[in-house]
């Protein structure tokens, strides 16, 4: 198992706390690796200019490069965010960034500390192909092909423009049967506004930053858990440490209360920092019924795709709508077969019992 | 005079900005990229200050000159109009 110290002192470094260690020129590739695999490149040079005694000239040249290279593609990734953002501004539809493009700008002490490699955005379900519409008339195309008739049921598709940055366009706030369970139009409904170069955009209010920031966490794990994720959560955890019942009530109110503390949990745990008083509390207090088998699916260290998939067709309103997602994954058309080089129904029953046993 | 906005962030040795047009990175000196984010108003007396803050050691005809320079560059890229 590695060493999560190098990872736990880059999640304090966002919170503006030190330890448990520094990098030194010895280990100072693992922190490299750590910090790539985690997307956290300016927690790193943050670690550097205020623990970083024990690195070479070279080593922390090197840092500063990083973190300039992500900051490079976090402006491009804006340049291209703001562009589809006008689009749905001219289509009068409502919209909120989501993730990395509005944490930077919203939680964190600068923009400069977080560091993302795409976009995302989320529209209200009924304006989903709409919207997807929209953006291919104007030269987004999807970046690959869903299961046929599964329009309705992915939670994003990734749109790419040439060969710009992705932009990953949402419907639903997480995957399969935590998007069912939180309505997109109850996160837009109190969404907050804020600028990106002085154009107006909208964002989840700072509780259901949180909440969304949480199940993410929950909802990826082993290598897609990523330390900006984790992060998210830290640093939006600490500033509302005081509204800590209200966020886990609004998380009850969606009944993914503890969803939304495994992965507060998870992210103090990650930095090796006991959870909050104010955090626990919140979590004894709040007793309302979860979605057990949401909770059997997602909080556990392991995926477990089948459970995932049990969740969500319960999640699912009715019977059509359940044999249409199930159907989907077996009548696969040219585009999906050309991507995926598999076609039919004995190639798609082997691939899905292929990601059921993966897990 | 106004600034033209564009994605950007403050680094160790200056700011990057994405370019209005295209979005291309460029690379802009801190006392540029103040000049750049303060030229809303065209409040001069104020960019003349904080060249002085900035350049003690130009004399305030040079600092002048320094100024008109990076607004030519700033007009060149686009990020002021």
């Amino acid at each position: 198992m590695s060493d999560p110290k190098p990872g736990a002192r880059l999640l304090r470094a966002a919170i503006g706390l030190s330890g448990p260690t520094d990098p030194c020129e010895d280990d100072w590739d693992l922190w490299v690796r750590v910090a790539s695999d985690g997307r956290v490149f300016p927690l790193l040079q943050e670690v550097v200019c205020s623990g970083g005694a024990g690195l070479s000239a070279p080593q922390r040249d090197r840092s500063s490069d990083y973190q300039r290279d992500a900051m490079a593609i976090a402006i491009q990734i804006e340049h291209e965010l703001l562009e589809v953002a006008t689009v749905l501004d001219q289509c009068s539809v409502d919209f909120a960034v989501v993730k990395g493009a509005a944490t930077a700008h919203l939680d964190y002490q600068r923009p400069s500390l977080r560091q993302f490699g795409d976009a995302d955005l989320i529209v209200a379900p009924e304006e989903f192909s709409t919207t997807v519409a929209a953006l291919r008339r104007r030269g987004w195309r999807q970046s690959y092909p869903l299961p046929r008739h599964h329009e309705q049921f992915t939670h994003a598709v990734t749109l790419r423009r040439g060969s710009g940055f992705e932009i990953d366009l949402h419907q639903k706030v997480a995957h399969r049967a935590i998007g069912e369970l939180i309505p997109t139009r109850d996160l837009l409904r109190t969404r907050v506004d804020f600028e990106i170069a002085g154009h107006r955009v909208s964002a989840f209010s700072a509780i259901d930053r949180l909440i969304h920031a949480a199940i993410h966490v929950v909802g990826s794990r082993g290598s897609y858990r990523r330390l900006s994720s984790l992060a998210d959560v830290l640093v939006i955890a600490e500033r509302l440490t005081l509204s800590s019942s209200e966020v886990v009530s609004r998380a009850a109110t969606w009944r993914v209360q503890r969803l939304v503390e495994a992965g507060i949990r998870a992210s103090y745990g990650a930095a090796l920092l006991p959870v909050p008083d104010g955090w626990l509390h919140a979590f004894d207090i709040t007793h309302s019924r979860g979605s057990w088998l949401v909770e059997r699916a997602y909080i556990s260290d392991n995926r477990r795709p089948l459970i995932e998939e049990v969740a969500y067709l319960r999640q699912l309103h009715g019977g059509l709508d359940r044999m249409k997602y199930v159907l989907g994954y077996f009548t696969t058309d040219d585009e999906y077969a050309a991507r995926n080089r598999r076609t039919g129904l004995w190639a798609q029953s082997r691939y899905l019992w292929s990601r059921v046993r993966s897990g | 005079m106004r600034c033209v906005h564009a994605p950007y962030r403050i680094v160790d040795d200056g700011y990057l900005v994405a370019r209005p047009e295209d979005g291309r990175v460029l690379v802009l000196t801190p006392l540029v990229g103040w000049v750049w984010t303060h030229l809303d108003g065209g409040d001069w007396e104020s960019l003349l200050l904080i060249a002085e803050d900035l350049y003690p050691e130009i004399v305030p005809g040079e600092r002048a000159a320094v100024l008109a320079q990076s607004v030519l560059l700033l007009r060149k890229e686009g990020l002021i109009e």
